[in-house]
């Protein structure tokens, strides 16, 4: 069934932020006073500043709107020769832990990836905007490597939502003095060492699939 | 140095509303990479340039 047929109940709330708008703004105001410069060659007195603030005020708006947007599924996913593939299988039945959380609705359907990726807490967004910041870097000089891989996966993502829930503290494994360790030590995941893979092994190639003859 | 300057600003200006109109990966990588190295040497070039003026004013 197509999703607009469900009717309205099935809808994201709509939760708009104007940050766009405000900083479009700015900058059409800033191209119309350095328009004034580009044309005469000289700028008044009076145009001056606006000149140096307009357009640093706007660079400071996209700063705000870029860190707030790339948290956005659909933002994840415009990485189309790496990233798409693992947005799409979240609707497919993987039976990946990605597309069992976000098929249950366990993550925001909005920004899922920056949920489970991000760890917990500040400094969870900080090390998430830093790591987004040289996935940036990497898809510009092509230094990445399929299969797509996290270093390093943060279980705090996993027990922010998991560690208070009644059913997490009721499997024995959990309950385990050494498994606690090593998960807290970041020397075994949840994810492929004891659950499913976080992601279908295909979808980690990229648009162009794994090679072919299997995976090595 | 001044003209220098402000295309350097409007170009800059240019990558920040298509990044506000289409927010991807790519226009938020030309937004980093090309529009903040070239609002800095815009920013760079005009305070050259009144600096210069100023020196000359009597």
């Amino acid at each position: 069934m197509n999703e607009s047929d469900l009717g309205p109940l099935f809808e994201l709330p709509a939760d708009p932020h104007y940050l766009w708008l405000v900083g479009s703004a700015v900058a059409v105001l800033a191209i119309a006073v350095l328009a004034v410069g580009l044309v005469r060659g000289r700028l008044s007195r009076a145009l001056l500043l606006p000149a140096l603030l307009l357009p640093t005020a706007a660079y400071g708006i996209g700063y705000l709107f870029t860190l707030e947007e790339s948290k956005q599924v659909e933002f994840c996913g415009s990485c189309h020769t790496t990233m798409s593939p693992l947005v799409a299988a979240l609707d497919e039945d993987t039976e990946s832990l990605a597309s069992a959380h976000w098929q249950r609705g366990a993550v925001s359907h909005v920004d899922a990836c920056y949920q489970c990726h991000s760890g917990y807490g500040i400094w969870g967004d900080v090390d998430a905007k830093l790591a987004g910041v040289m996935h940036m870097v990497r898809t510009v000089t092509g230094t990445y490597e399929f299969p797509i891989a996290a270093k390093h996966f943060n279980v705090d993502s996993c027990l922010g939502c998991h560690a208070q829930a009644v059913g997490f503290r009721e499997v024995e494994e959990h309950l385990d003095p050494e498994i606690q360790q090593e998960l807290l030590s970041g020397e075994s995941s949840c994810a492929g060492d004891c659950h499913e893979v976080a992601h279908p092994e295909s979808a980690l190639w990229g648009i162009a699939g794994p090679p072919p003859g299997g995976t090595p | 140095m001044l003209r220098l300057a402000c295309l350097f600003g409007i170009a800059a200006l240019v990558l920040l509303i298509a990044l506000f109109l289409d927010p991807s990966g790519y226009t938020a990588i030309a937004f980093a990479f090309v529009g903040n190295p070239l609002l800095g040497v815009a920013v760079l070039l005009g305070m050259l340039w009144w600096w210069r003026n100023a020196r000359e004013e009597p």
